[in-house]
């Protein structure tokens, strides 16, 4: 039971920050899917892409699976403070490689199918990137040390 | 499991985000006040459409105020489609610290009013919003085919200027900080576009039928 290496709690400070800034886009955009109210968004894009089919995945709204996924990366990131298993690391890695291939197929859809950005999307989509970024240096820095 | 330095850190975000949150949660969601009819469309107001229909919107607005002639076609199109299911009130909130003529707009319009020409001059008045002057203000006079005599007489007739401060002090009451601002059935309208304007009035005169 012993901590990880210094540079590795900073990369795991940065992941868990960013993922509650996730997780509140995330409940913010969802609670506009549910109750159909006007998402607050710095173009039109939100409301469109709100509106389209394309955002429901079998009839779920997109932003449940980015709350899911953020919600992972905060307990997970938690839990790295407290137990030193390279699981953990791993679980981050999977969750933030899924995310990234998400937010990039979403990206897609939204500049090509349903030809309008939503902001808060963009805004989770750079997050997850970021997120996935240092959790790949977090591994290959935590190879390195042990 | 055992709690790190770091995992008190961690939490510590955590409740700081936490509490955030819950603090602009509280602030942004304090019950709509609703203001009753009376309060909102007194007899004074001038209307358009339907006076009887459930669904009632007044706007606050100012004559020279960018804003509100971009919101005019939006509400002159309700009004020709809706004009059986709405009234609409105008009332006056002149921002004159800003615009030179607007307190003079809105008693132009409320004299042109007492000639029945409130709508017309209304109109007149969003049309030359950027070249507001004296003289645009009394071309519309004669524009609008106006009795000039009595026209002059009800500008200089006190109640008109005392109607359109009830107006502002309303306002003031309401909660209007700036224009335009729309009250739909006693709520205030928070609007992220003018089509949202569209999509309320739409949804009120759907639940009033």
């Amino acid at each position: 039971m012993t901590k990880p290496p210094q540079i590795f709690i900073l990369g795991n400070r940065i992941i868990f920050i960013l993922s509650i800034l996730g997780v509140v886009i995330a409940v913010y955009v969802l609670q506009s899917f549910i109750k159909n109210s006007p998402i607050i968004c710095l173009n039109t894009g939100c409301e469109i892409v709100r509106k389209s089919p394309s955002s429901f995945i079998f009839g779920i709204p997109v932003p449940t699976f980015g709350l899911v996924g953020y919600s992972l990366l905060v307990i997970l990131t938690f839990l790295r403070t407290t137990i030193s298993d390279k699981r953990l690391l791993y679980a981050i890695l999977g969750i933030a490689a899924f995310g990234v291939t998400f937010v990039t197929w979403f990206t897609y859809t939204e500049i090509f199918v349903i030809k309008a950005v939503c902001t808060w999307c963009a805004v989770s989509a750079i997050n997850m990137t970021i997120i996935f970024f240092l959790a790949v240096k977090s591994y290959f820095l935590e190879r390195k040390a042990t | 499991m055992k709690l790190t330095k770091e995992s008190k850190v961690f939490i510590a975000i955590l409740f700081l985000t936490v509490s955030i949150i819950g603090v602009a949660v509280f602030l942004f969601s304090k019950p709509e006040t609703s203001y009753s009819r009376g309060d909102m469309l007194p007899q004074e107001t001038i209307t358009k459409g339907n006076t009887k229909a459930a669904v009632y919107l007044v706007e606050y607005s100012d004559f020279q105020c960018p804003a509100c002639k971009v919101v005019k076609p939006y509400i002159d199109e309700l009004m020709a489609e809706y004009k059986e299911n709405i009234v609409f009130g105008y009332r006056h909130f002149p921002i004159y610290t800003k615009h030179a003529f607007s307190q003079k707009a809105a008693l132009f319009a409320e004299a042109a009013g007492r000639q029945n020409k409130f709508w017309e001059m209304y109109d007149y008045l969003f049309e030359n919003q950027e070249v507001l002057s004296d003289n645009t203000l009394w071309q519309g006079v004669e524009k609008l085919e106006l009795d000039k005599a009595t026209f002059e007489k009800d500008l200089e007739d006190p109640s008109l200027k005392d109607k359109i401060s009830r107006d502002v002090e309303s306002a003031k009451k309401f909660g209007v900080n700036g224009t335009p601002t729309f009250f739909l059935n006693g709520k205030k309208l928070t609007l992220t576009s003018y089509d949202d304007l569209k999509k309320s009035v739409k949804q009120a005169i759907i639940e009033n039928k």
